[in-house]
């Protein structure tokens, strides 16, 4: 019997160690589909997005935005304003990735996910919208697919909420406020306000989200 | 315990004291318990042909070795009760007039801290926003507003030896009174979801001067960038 429980012991205690070096090793190394699976919790199990938590969808987004973006939260480019709600819940997250190997790792699983396009959410005027759209046609593209030269994200995969969200942001002064801290946000910023209100807004966002 | 964790607060120490009364009186009854096991198992060990006896502790003699000790740990649960209350009354019921007011607002996963301005006053346009830090003047009484923005969290600031939980849909008040300067941490102590481990922030602890110069630093932007 007492050779029997010091076999127990030597097993759990063996054991113990074996998952603390195995635990060391696998943080060592944490593959881009490793550290994805923290994102699932709000962003959905295919990186769809979750209107309900806010989260925007990000399959398929490029991975030079998302590194960008993730880069962003850590640094307290984004997500540090006092009244930037989800913004604040994502910076932490970030800040969970301990170098820029994991951001630049986590960005291209992300970026190679299947891109999803959300369903519409919002009811504008589709004439309206695409008069307005020329604007943001300049570095967004014709059909809202992005521009890696003039830092433009593509505009379909995110959920127009999100879109609409982010272009209060960007006129409270929430996103892209300090050209030193946010260059690519800055940009955007003076853009946001070309929209008169909520309804071109609404416009905009639905023109661009009917899109085939 | 101050080897352990400085205070920071004018009532850390009562805190503290209400632990050490806890550690002694706990740890007195433990080791009077296992000297007296010991002292069985030692007393009573198998000698000779001895037949072992069961014994249902009916009779008088064997009843003190219930009571007795039943009866004093009684009357130690009756002085900590005393004690805790006394610093929990302190600490939670009490509440001395304010230097300064501030609003401490929870979210999944950030701490918003709103700071009186210039003027003192908390809720006017020169207040001070900042995201994961709260800085407050040594030797000022302060209030604070507890709320949250979402789900349950606690307003923890271990060197204050304060916890105090945030309910979404309420304002809950409370203070504190920092005795020494320096940066020190605050944490979330209530369950929140997947952000609770990270959801730290520092509370920073300076002179008068120090928090005139870092108000007059912020030169009329009163939303500063934290951070
Ligand atoms: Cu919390």
């Amino acid at each position: 019997m007492a050779s029997g429980l010091s076999f127990l012991g030597r097993l759990l205690g063996m054991g113990t160690l074996a998952i603390c070096v195995f635990s060391s090793f696998s943080a060592v190394a944490r593959s881009g589909q490793d550290l994805f699976r923290l994102c699932t919790a709000c962003h959905g199990d295919q990186g769809q997005g979750k209107k309900d938590l806010g989260a925007p969808g990000i399959a398929g987004m490029p991975s030079w935005y998302l590194e960008k973006q993730l880069k962003n939260f850590s640094s307290g480019a984004r997500g540090a304003h006092a009244k930037d709600f989800f913004g604040m819940r994502m910076r932490p997250m970030a800040r969970t990735l301990r170098s820029e190997e994991e951001i630049k790792k986590v960005s291209e699983y992300v970026s190679k996910l299947k891109a999803h396009r959300p369903d519409s959410t919002l009811n504008g005027d589709v004439a309206a919208g695409q008069a307005l759209y020329n604007t943001c046609l300049a570095c967004h593209g014709p059909n809202g697919e992005g521009n890696q030269a003039m830092s433009a994200p593509p505009l379909l995969y995110s959920g127009d909420w999100y879109l609409m969200r982010q272009i209060h942001s960007f006129g409270n002064k929430m996103r892209g406020a300090d050209p030193a801290k946010d260059p690519m946000g800055a940009t955007m910023a003076p853009m946001a306000g070309i929209l008169a209100d909520d309804k071109a807004i609404e416009d905009v966002l639905t023109y661009i989200t009917t899109k085939k | 315990m101050e080897a352990l964790l400085l205070r920071a607060s004018s009532y850390a120490a009562d805190v503290d004291g209400v632990i050490h009364l806890i550690t002694l009186l706990a740890g007195f009854w433990f080791i009077v318990a296992e000297v007296v096991l010991f002292y069985f198992i030692f007393k009573f060990r198998k000698k000779n042909n001895e037949k072992a006896q069961y014994i249902t502790g009916e009779k008088k003699e064997e009843m003190k070795w219930i009571h007795w000790p039943h009866n004093l740990i009684i009357v130690c649960d009756i002085v900590l009760v005393f004690f805790a209350i006394k610093a929990w009354y302190h600490i939670k019921q009490e509440l001395p007039d304010p230097d300064f007011t501030v609003k401490i607002t929870g979210q999944q996963w950030a701490w918003r801290m709103q700071h009186p301005g210039p003027d003192k006053q908390l809720d006017t346009a020169d207040d001070i926003e900042l995201v994961d830090e709260l800085r407050v003047v040594v030797g000022k009484t302060y209030h604070y507003k507890l709320e949250s923005l979402d789900v349950m969290h606690s307003f923890s600031v271990p060197v204050f030896r304060l916890k105090q939980d945030a309910i979404p849909g309420r304002t809950i008040t409370g203070w504190f009174k920092p005795t020494r300067t320096g940066a020190f941490d605050i944490q979330c102590a209530e369950m929140c979801g997947i952000g609770h481990g990270i959801m730290g922030a520092r509370i920073i602890i300076e002179t008068e001067e120090e928090h005139q110069k870092w108000m007059e630093s912020l030169s009329g932007n009163s939303v500063a960038q934290a951070l």
